[in-house]
Formats: structure tokens, C-alpha cells, sequence
């Protein structure tokens, strides 16, 4: 389970303090598949960072399966990151002159997953992301932008993540390989029982998760149950915002 | 795939940029190969120069050092104090004596009446060669030349056991060519206080094969010939033969590395001043050994003190040091040019790996995103460095291999050491290490690749320093928000 109770995350710019996020709390039970809405410079990549644990909050507490990570050492955090998270990027950032299946052996390789293995598993990874053996050799820059997106995902399930964070997932796909990225992202979320957080202005998106987070002025406003439309905060019962 | 493959392959990522890096990087490094390979040829020449001459200083009579006449000899009772001088471990006194052999040169009669010069038998006092010399240099021989010379021509029973190609080697006829007239062989003596020393017979190895060593300060008449000799005339340990009128026995029998060794009998110095029928007691040079090489100027500015404008004081050390002057400012050039150019390739390094660290890093920041330690994407970029750099030394190494030789030789002759020979007149120059000092062999050996290799390592570490650096301050939040 997530669970982020009071967090406040300020940046120093020019002599002025921004408060990107503000006392911000709310839960993510495992296996969900929530999303967190809101306009541009709502705090909504600035929470993902902090879940990432890419950032140290400047107060509050994030509780990853009861361990606040927020007072991990670098080396903890860096650890955290290897084991418990897996990261989907708008822009994909697939390393370039690695092939698919080296990308996605990636993360394995600091895991101390022997070389075979790693291999295995990638190789069954993009098959189940539904990419195509000839393409699996390739180069990034000669595939998709929704093949990368599935290589993207598959490297961020590479070493069986509690919780993987998508920035703008399907921000630079078509609507049609779109939804096809959220019905993969969704399944994975309920077949591995991996807990699925995703940044998100796209509504059918946010309209397919078991959970919406609305944020503005790096606030939490709303969350509720599955769809885009607003209702009272945690009414169904498997979410919370305060 | 391993931190090694990524490193390397990285390095081949972008093909324009990997061939101009190691072009670049080639350059330098055949530089500093080049300047590595004539740092050791010449620093080893120098080396080998000065260890030749030891930590001796030789005192002759006046005009010794010059090659020019020379004045009225040593003596025993003169020298004696020097023994005495602080710093000053031992002294070997010589005199050189000749005697006429018993033999005759083929076809003497041919030449009967030329040019035979008694009592000069090694140079006049030009120092020239006489037709009756025999072929050894006049250092070694130490033939007196003034005109109240001490050393007196005698006579032997001894036969010559030598050549006439040898007897005659050296000397000029006209017209050329032809064999060189000599009315008689020539056998030398000589006598010296270490009479076992094979410097003063012109060998670099004396060993005795029968017998046993005579003492350098006995007046008894015992010699010691060589093997060569012996044989030649039927002589064992305790034979007798007679020179200069006296009947003398063979206390030994020894081999030498030379013919000139092997013409030459050994006396006591005592015996041969003897023989020569001079009662003054006359030493034609004597080789002192300093206690240490710190100490040798310091000995040879006592004995000239002491000896003043009686003798002529030369120190091997002073000549090799002024001979290798030249060299030592090329080894210099080379050194400074090769931390030049190693001071080059960190700085060349350097910064291609702070453009190629700034250009990836976005992936430097997933990387760290996606759990990769800093240690590792560090590891990574310095086998990156790492592969341009040992690219960069196999084309350094091939350019080098090919110039190392031209250049160092060139660096030589421009240097004026062609010229430095270090001969101080004919009597004065006495060590064939400075002879040729410019001619270097520049060779490029294991231990020049193995320093090259650790070098080339070293650079690829220090230029990753700075890669490392900015690496660690790579900042994933900040790196993914920018994209």
C-alpha cells in the first residue's frame, strides 16, 4: 500500500519559494490503477517524483508498505527505486543505442539477475507487451512511438515493481495506440497485482482508472472511483485524499 | 549486457566522433611514445657513458691530457702522498716499457736500415706513430715521448706471438695500400702496483691460468706472460727467458681479451723501473679510485693541489659529464615533451568527456531513475574513456614505432652531441663510451608498451575524474522534467 500523508514539496527560485505541492495526502492500495489529473504546473510531476522517491519532500511522510522512504539514505533511495518502482515516461527515454531487449535487461542487471535470465525474462516481457521478435533487435529510433511506449512499460516491469509511475503515458500516441497502452498498463496492474499510478490529461485515461486524483495548485481536490466525473473524496472506499 | 559492453560500445556510438577522437588522441600519444622511447635510449647512453669511467681520476706527466708532448715523468716518491688524500681508496701506479723480440718480421731485410727509431716505441713526441710501433693505442701503451724519457728500448729472448697483420695495424705506407714496413715486433712490459689490473694491458678481462698473481710491489724478477706467449715460446711457470739483460721467470700465466694484452709482460712497477735502469723511480700515470663517485671532485681538486704543474690530472667523470651535456638536454626536451603530451591527452580527454557526459545526460538521469548506482554509469563512461584512449595509443604506438628512431636520432644531432665525442687528446680520452655518443639506438621494448599501457590507463582515469563529477551531480527529477 502508498500512503503520502502531509506532504509539502517548495523549490527555491529567485528568491521566491514555490510550493509545487502543498500538505498533500492520499492512499494507493496494491493492485489499483490510479490516476492523478490537473493542469500543467498543478504539482502533478512533482508528486510523481516524489512517489519515485527521484525527489526528497520538504515535509511530510510517504509510506511505502509501511516504510517511510523519505528518510532513506541515497544509497536506500537508489535501491527503492531498482526494486520497488518502474518508470513509464511520456518521451519513453529508452536508452538509444541499446536494443528492446537489452533496455528491458537493463534494471535486471543491477538486481544481480544472472545474464540468461535477464534475457529470458525481457524476451517474455516484450511478448507480453506484444512486440514482435524482429523488433525486439532493433533500435528504439527504428520502432513507434507505441512500440516504445510497450518497451518503455516492459522495462519498467522488469524487476517486478510494487508500483509503477506513468508520467503522461500515452501523452505522444495516437488515440488508437493510446488505448491500447491503457488497456495494457491496466491489465498488467491486474494480473501482476502491481499498483498502477498515472499522470494523465488524457480523460479516457483518467475515465478508465479504479481511482482519480484531481490536483490544482499542488493541492489534492477530489479523488474518487473509476471515470472522469467528480465525486465526494474516497466514496468508494478503496481511495483517500485529504 | 555489462558495464564493460556499454562502455565500449558507447564509445563506437557515434563512428565520425570515435575515428576524430583516436586521431587526435593518436597524435599526442605517438608524441609521448616517441619522446618516451628517446628519453630511456638516451638516458641509458648517458647512464652507460658515465658508469664506464667509474670513480677514478688518472694523473699522468704534463701535457698527459693534451695529446701534446710530454714533460718529465712521475715518480713513485712523488705520488706517495696521494695514497694519503681523504676520499682516496686505492692507486694503481704503471710504467710501460718495449723490448724488441727475438724474431724478425718477414722479409726484414727488405726493410733493413728504414725507419727503426730506438727508445720511441709507441709515438714520437708529436705523438705520432713510428714504423717500428707496434698497433696498441698510446693511452694504453703510455709511451713516453719527451726527449728525457725515462723509458729505455731493451731487447728480449721473448718471440713475438702475434701477426704481422697485427704488428703492423695502424701504420701507414706509401704507396697505399701495402703492408707497412717494421724492422722489429715489438713486445711491451708492462709494470704497475696492480699488476693483475687488466686495464693496464689494454684488456677489459685478465685471468690467470697457471702460476700465481705476482705483487705489484716486489722487486724479486718475476713476470707474468700470457698464454699466447708462452706457447709461442715454449715457457711454462718457471721457466726463464731474459729482457733488457736480466734473466726474469714466469711467476704466471694468464689469458686477456685482447692481442694487445696477450704481446704484453706483466712486471712488478718496482721490477720494470728496474729494468728500465732508472733509479728515480718513474711512473708513467696512475689511475686513483675515489671512495665514491660524490667524492671524485673533491680527490681530483686535492691531487692537482698537490701535484700542481708536476702532472697532468684527468678525471673521466668531468669528461663524460661534459660529453653527455648535450645529451642530457635532449633528454630533457624529451621529457618535457612527453608530460606535454600526456598533459595533452588528459586535457583532449577531458573534454570530450564532459561534452559526451552533458550530451547523455538524460540517460545518465534514467538511468539513475530506472536504480542504476552512481558507480556504475561512472564505471561506464570510464571504459568509454578508456577504449578511446587504448585506440588512441595502438595508432600512437604504430606512428611511434616508425619515428621513435628518426626522431630521436635527429633530436641528437640537432643537439650538438655529434660533435661531443668526449676525447681530450690522445692520452686524455681513454673511455670508448664517449665515443659515438650520438649514436643512439632508439628501441622500443616491453617495458616502453608496458609504461605506455599504464599511462595510457592513468589518462583515461583522470580525464574520467572529471566525467565522474558531473555525473554524480545528475539529478534524474531534474533531467526528466526538461524532457
Amino acid at each position: 500500500m502508498l500512503e503520502v500523508r502531509g506532504v509539502t514539496k517548495s523549490f527555491g527560485t529567485g528568491g521566491t519559494t514555490v510550493t509545487a505541492v502543498d500538505n498533500l495526502s492520499m492512499t494507493v492500495h496494491d493492485g489499483e490503477f490510479a490516476a492523478i489529473v490537473g493542469r500543467s504546473g498543478s504539482g502533478k510531476s512533482t508528486l510523481m517524483n516524489l512517489l519515485g522517491a527521484l525527489e526528497q519532500p520538504t515535509r511530510g511522510m510517504i509510506f511505502v508498505d509501511g516504510q517511510d522512504i523519505t528518510v532513506l539514505g541515497q544509497g536506500e533511495l537508489v535501491l527503492y527505486r531498482r526494486r520497488f518502482i518502474g518508470f513509464v515516461f511520456q518521451s519513453y527515454n529508452l536508452i538509444p543505442n541499446l536494443s528492446p531487449i537489452e533496455n528491458v535487461m537493463l534494471p535486471m542487471e543491477f538486481m544481480g539477475v544472472a545474464k540468461s535470465e535477464r534475457r529470458q525474462r525481457a524476451r517474455a516481457l516484450l511478448d507480453q507487451v506484444e512486440l514482435t521478435d524482429d523488433k525486439q533487435h532493433r533500435k528504439p529510433g527504428k520502432l513507434s512511438g507505441g512500440e516504445q511506449q510497450r518497451v518503455a512499460i516492459a522495462r519498467a516491469l522488469a524487476n517486478k515493481p510494487r508500483l509503477i509511475l506513468a508520467d503522461e503515458p500515452v501523452g505522444n500516441l495516437d488515440t488508437q495506440t493510446s488505448a491500447t497502452i491503457i488497456e495494457l498498463l491496466r491489465s498488467l496492474a491486474q494480473s501482476a497485482g502491481t499498483t498502477v499510478i498515472a499522470v494523465t490529461h488524457d480523460l479516457s485515461l483518467a475515465g478508465q482508472a479504479d481511482k482519480v486524483f484531481r490536483l490544482q495548485d499542488g493541492r489534492l481536490t477530489d479523488a474518487n472511483g473509476p471515470g472522469p466525473a467528480p465525486s465526494a473524496a474516497g466514496a468508494d472506499g478503496r481511495g483517500s485524499c485529504s | 549486457m555489462s558495464v564493460l559492453d556499454r562502455g565500449i560500445r558507447n564509445a563506437f556510438r557515434n563512428m565520425t566522433r570515435t575515428v576524430s577522437i583516436v586521431a587526435i588522441l593518436g597524435l599526442v600519444t605517438s608524441l609521448a611514445f616517441v619522446m618516451l622511447v628517446a628519453h630511456r635510449a638516451v638516458g641509458e647512453k648517458t647512464s652507460t657513458a658515465l658508469s664506464s669511467v667509474g670513480n677514478t681520476v688518472t694523473i699522468g706527466p704534463p701535457g698527459f691530457s693534451a695529446g701534446e708532448g710530454l714533460g718529465n715523468f712521475l715518480t713513485s716518491a712523488e705520488l706517495a702522498p696521494i695514497a694519503h688524500l681523504p676520499g682516496v681508496a686505492g692507486i694503481n701506479e704503471s710504467l710501460n716499457g718495449a723490448a724488441n723480440a727475438s724474431n724478425l718480421p718477414p722479409d726484414r731485410s727488405k726493410f733493413a736500415g728504414s725507419t727503426h727509431i730506438s727508445g720511441t716505441p709507441g709515438s714520437d713526441a708529436k705523438g705520432k706513430k713510428t714504423v717500428n710501433s707496434s698497433p696498441r693505442s698510446p693511452s694504453s701503451v703510455g709511451a713516453p715521448g719527451s726527449s728525457d724519457s725515462p723509458v729505455k728500448q731493451g731487447t728480449t729472448s721473448l718471440k713475438y706471438p702475434g701477426t704481422m697483420a697485427f704488428a703492423t695495424q695502424g701504420l701507414a705506407c706509401q704507396p697505399e695500400p701495402c703492408t707497412p714496413p717494421i724492422s722489429y715486433y715489438t713486445i711491451y712490459f708492462s709494470g704497475s702496483t696492480e699488476p693483475t689490473s687488466a686495464v693496464n694491458i689494454g684488456a677489459s678481462a685478465l685471468s690467470i691460468v697457471s702460476g700465481h698473481a705476482i705483487s705489484g710491489m716486489s722487486s724479486a724478477d718475476d713476470v707474468m706472460i700470457s698464454q699466447e706467449m708462452a706457447k709461442e715460446n715454449g715457457l711454462k711457470v718457471g721457466s726463464t727467458f731474459t729482457a733488457y739483460g736480466t734473466t726474469l721467470t714466469v711467476a704466471a700465466i694468464f689469458t686477456s681479451d685482447t692481442q694487445q694484452g696477450n704481446d704484453t709482460v706483466i712486471t712488478s712497477l718496482p721490477l720494470l723501473q728496474h729494468l728500465m735502469g732508472d733509479t728515480d723511480g718513474p711512473v708513467f700515470n696512475a689511475v686513483v679510485t675515489a671512495s665514491s663517485l660524490t667524492d671524485l671532485a673533491k680527490v681530483t681538486s686535492e691531487i692537482e693541489q698537490a701535484l700542481g704543474a708536476k702532472a697532468s690530472v684527468v678525471s673521466f667523470v668531468s669528461d663524460a659529464e661534459q660529453a653527455v651535456s648535450d645529451l642530457n638536454g635532449v633528454q630533457s626536451i624529451a621529457l618535457d615533451s612527453l608530460v606535454g603530451a600526456v598533459v595533452a591527452a588528459v586535457v583532449i580527454l577531458f573534454l570530450v568527456m564532459v561534452m559526451i557526459v552533458r550530451e547523455r545526460k538524460r540517460e545518465i538521469g534514467i538511468q539513475k531513475a530506472i536504480g542504476t548506482p552512481n558507480r556504475k554509469i561512472m564505471a561506464q563512461f570510464t571504459v568509454e574513456a578508456l577504449t578511446f584512449t587504448l585506440l588512441g595509443l595502438v595508432v600512437g604506438a604504430v606512428i611511434g614505432v616508425i619515428a621513435a628512431s628518426p626522431v630521436t636520432s635527429s633530436l641528437v644531432s640537432h643537439s650538438g652531441a655529434s660533435s661531443s665525442t668526449g676525447a681530450r687528446g690522445m692520452f686524455g680520452a681513454g673511455s670508448p663510451a664517449l665515443a659515438n655518443l650520438s649514436h643512439i639506438s632508439a628501441q622500443v621494448g616491453w617495458p616502453v608498451i608496458v609504461e605506455c599501457v599504464a599511462g595510457a590507463v592513468i589518462v583515461a582515469v583522470a580525464a574520467s575524474a572529471a566525467s565522474a563529477w558531473l555525473i554524480s551531480r545528475v539529478r534524474p527529477a531534474e533531467v526528466l522534467r526538461s524532457v
